[in-house]
């Protein structure tokens, strides 16, 4: 289960939802990057979620029309993904946050490569990254 | 004014650079032609991390004057005229596809010399093994193998490596534990991978990027003897690419043409050529280079030019072993079963060998995102997803089989005069099949790959249908003894040209089950004597 709960997200969401007003973003039916981000830990769990990135979610995510309306409503007090399209939307957030290829306008990006989550999930660095001391692939993995 | 030089290479490859680095310490006047750019390593690095497909040449520039095979788009570069795909690739760059090779330096067996005599196939190397076995030490030495003296891999060795062993990765010892008693012995490979600091190259930092770059250069590229070869003097000029060689009426090479990016032409004249552009750009510069005098193109009188086109075709095996193994981290392989190179079965069906990666199901199917995307499409989140992820990605194994190919006239490449690149020089278009001899040995191969997986009591387990590339772009340009069946001679001098040396694997006149830069290495350095009587002389 996600370690940032339900209730917490919806308190913690609740409270961002004021400050963020003047976000033009927020004023069009979205949400605000500061929202993003709690929304998207709330997802991905225990994770350090960088900023840059984060925004270059958020702004495409926000190419699709739809998408804005459907965001905000995840910062308020429906149901979180009751629709089909509401968990497609979540699960594609995730996606992104652990591969670092997100789509915008039809087209694949790389994000970041050394900051997709799936590597540290998975135990490892990013290939191209210098892992650990000569020979360390030779131990066992720290979950033997 | 035109370049000139007491010898002219072209290609900055593991082979040229090799020779010029001799030829320069000797005193020779060395110019180098490369067709590509010098490469910045901190800036193929950063390519390589925005590539959005990583394959082995996302990290470089394919620019439009030197252009490339794609390993995701066979058609990118080559003319495929069938009946199978040829994926082979490499770089056109300073220092050549050294740059996303794996570093896997197997010598060649005994038995891989004299094919024809031993099994009735193929046909024999004009030299043996022992003929070879020294050049195998200096080549180590200068590549920097690092190799297990204890490992049998079936050659007599009259030095020992360079450098101490890469450590096995853990998914390897537990493979190797698993497979006790079994006719399958896991050992270590050979590298030309620091396991110390080496040349002036730091230690593996197990980047697990090996291909397609290392970030340190632990791993041995040809830039290293590129910079050697210049600090001894050779002069080395990047963004030529030659497009045609000049014949004099005495039959010698008189010089090459070379076309810059900019549309300007030059001209580079010496004593004695070396073409080292790799086994697909070599020979379409020969083809391409014919005139009234050469119809058939340079150096081709025995209409071999091109021919014999080979690879190590290969399939992968992959599944999901029961207990985590701790892929993905270290260099992509440092193990593999590898006394199956050689047998008596070589009659009828190839040789080959079983290559264990580390980089989990990352090449077959796309993993670790492609598993990402499963377990969320699962309704996996947060810490569950970590852990299913993690549990997934640290039991992925994958085996690589790569088997001989025996040698086709048909299968071949010549220089497409109708369908030109952006400088006007012609595509490479290749006839290639794949026959019943390795495919044999493929399904050999497989069998053997789901014992493995079994050993490891692994699920989920898939031969992929796909022949692949191992990306060993071998023939060619044959070695041999009688100038009608062979182009060079086995000092690698052209049997119609005395001042022409060709290099690389396409004078391999059969392709063997190992990988082939090694021996491209050592041919390349035995040859560096006859290249310096040739000036002399």
């Amino acid at each position: 289960m996600p370690l940032v709960t339900r209730r917490t997200f919806l308190i913690a969401a609740a409270a961002l939802a004021p400050a963020a007003g003047t976000a033009a973003r927020q004023a069009g039916g979205s949400i605000s990057h500061e929202q993003f981000m709690q929304l998207s830990r709330w997802l991905v769990g225990n994770h350090q979620l960088d900023a840059r990135t984060g925004a270059v979610y958020l702004d495409a995510l926000l190419a699709v029309p739809d998408n804005g309306p459907r965001l905000r409503r995840f910062m308020g007090a429906a149901a979180i993904a009751a629709e089909p399209a509401d968990i497609a939307l979540q699960a594609t957030i995730v996606e992104w946050w652990y591969t670092g290829v997100y789509t915008v306008r039809g087209e694949r990006r790389v994000a970041t490569h050394t900051g997709a989550l799936m590597w540290a999930a998975s135990g490892t660095v990013a290939p191209g990254s210098c892992a650990s001391a000569f020979g360390a692939w030779s131990r066992p993995p720290r979950t033997v | 004014m035109p370049w000139s030089a007491d010898v002219v290479i072209v290609g900055s490859g593991v082979a040229g650079s090799l020779v010029a680095t001799r030829l320069a310490k000797a005193g020779v006047r060395v110019l180098m032609l490369e067709a590509g750019p010098r490469v910045d390593r901190s800036a193929a690095l950063d390519q390589f991390r925005s590539a959005l497909v990583k394959i082995p040449e996302c990290a470089y520039p394919d620019t439009p004057y030197a252009p490339r095979p794609k390993s995701d788009d066979p058609d990118h570069y080559f003319i495929q005229d069938g009946p199978a795909k040829f994926g082979g690739t490499y770089l056109r760059q300073v220092g050549g596809t050294t740059w996303h090779w794996l570093g896997t330096t197997l010598r060649f067996l005994p038995d891989d010399f004299r094919l024809r005599s031993r099994f009735g196939v193929g046909l024999d190397w004009p030299l043996s093994y022992d003929d070879l076995e020294p050049w195998y030490c200096e080549a180590e030495r200068e590549l920097g193998v690092a190799g297990d003296p204890k490992a049998d891999l079936g050659v007599r060795r009259s030095l020992p490596y360079p450098l101490p062993p890469i450590p096995m990765s853990y998914a390897d010892t537990k493979t190797a534990a698993a497979l006790a008693g079994t006719p399958y012995v896991v050992q270590p490979t050979p590298q030309a991978r620091n396991s110390e600091p080496y040349g002036n190259r730091p230690a593996c930092c197990g980047s697990a990027s090996c291909i397609p770059i290392c970030p340190v250069q632990a791993k041995y590229d040809a830039t290293s003897h590129v910079a050697q070869a210049e600090r001894a003097g050779a002069q080395l000029i990047a963004d030529a690419v030659v497009s045609r060689i000049d014949v004099g009426s005495d039959g010698r090479i008189a010089a090459v043409h070379v076309k810059r990016p900019d549309g300007s032409e030059d001209r580079a004249t010496g004593k004695v050529f070396v073409i080292a552009a790799h086994a697909i750009e070599t020979p379409k510069l020969l083809l391409q280079s014919r005139t009234d005098a050469f119809p058939r193109g340079i150096a081709n009188s025995s209409d071999q030019v091109g021919r014999n086109l080979m690879d190590h075709p290969s399939q992968l095996t992959w599944g999901l072993a029961a207990e985590p193994l701790g892929v993905y981290r270290g260099p992509l392989s440092t193990a593999g079963i590898e006394s199956t190179r050689g047998g008596d079965w070589r009659a009828d069906h190839g040789a080959f060998r079983l290559q264990f990666d580390n980089q989990g199901w990352a090449w077959p199917t796309g993993a670790p995102d492609s598993t990402v995307r499963e377990l969320v499409k699962q309704g996996l989140r947060g810490a569950e997803l970590d852990r299913a992820l993690q549990a997934h990605a640290s039991r992925e194994i994958n085996i690589a089989t790569m088997v001989e190919q025996l040698p086709d006239a048909a299968n071949r490449i010549v220089p497409d005069f109708d369908r030109r690149d952006a400088i006007g020089l012609p595509r490479p278009r290749i006839t290639y099949s794949v026959d019943d001899y390795s495919r044999k040995a493929l399904a050999h191969a497989r069998r053997i790959a789901r014992e493995v997986g079994a050993a490891l009591k692994a699920t989920e387990m898939h031969d992929g249908s796909d022949i692949i590339s191992s990306g060993h772009v071998i023939g060619t340009c044959r070695m041999g003894t009688d100038a009608k069946a062979s182009v060079v001679n086995p000092d690698l001098r052209a049997h119609d040209h005395a001042n022409l040396f060709l290099l690389g694997s396409g004078v391999f006149p059969t392709s063997a089950a190992s990988n082939p830069t090694l021996t491209i290495a050592a041919l390349s350095l035995r040859a560096v004597d006859a290249i310096r009587r040739a000036v002399t002389g």
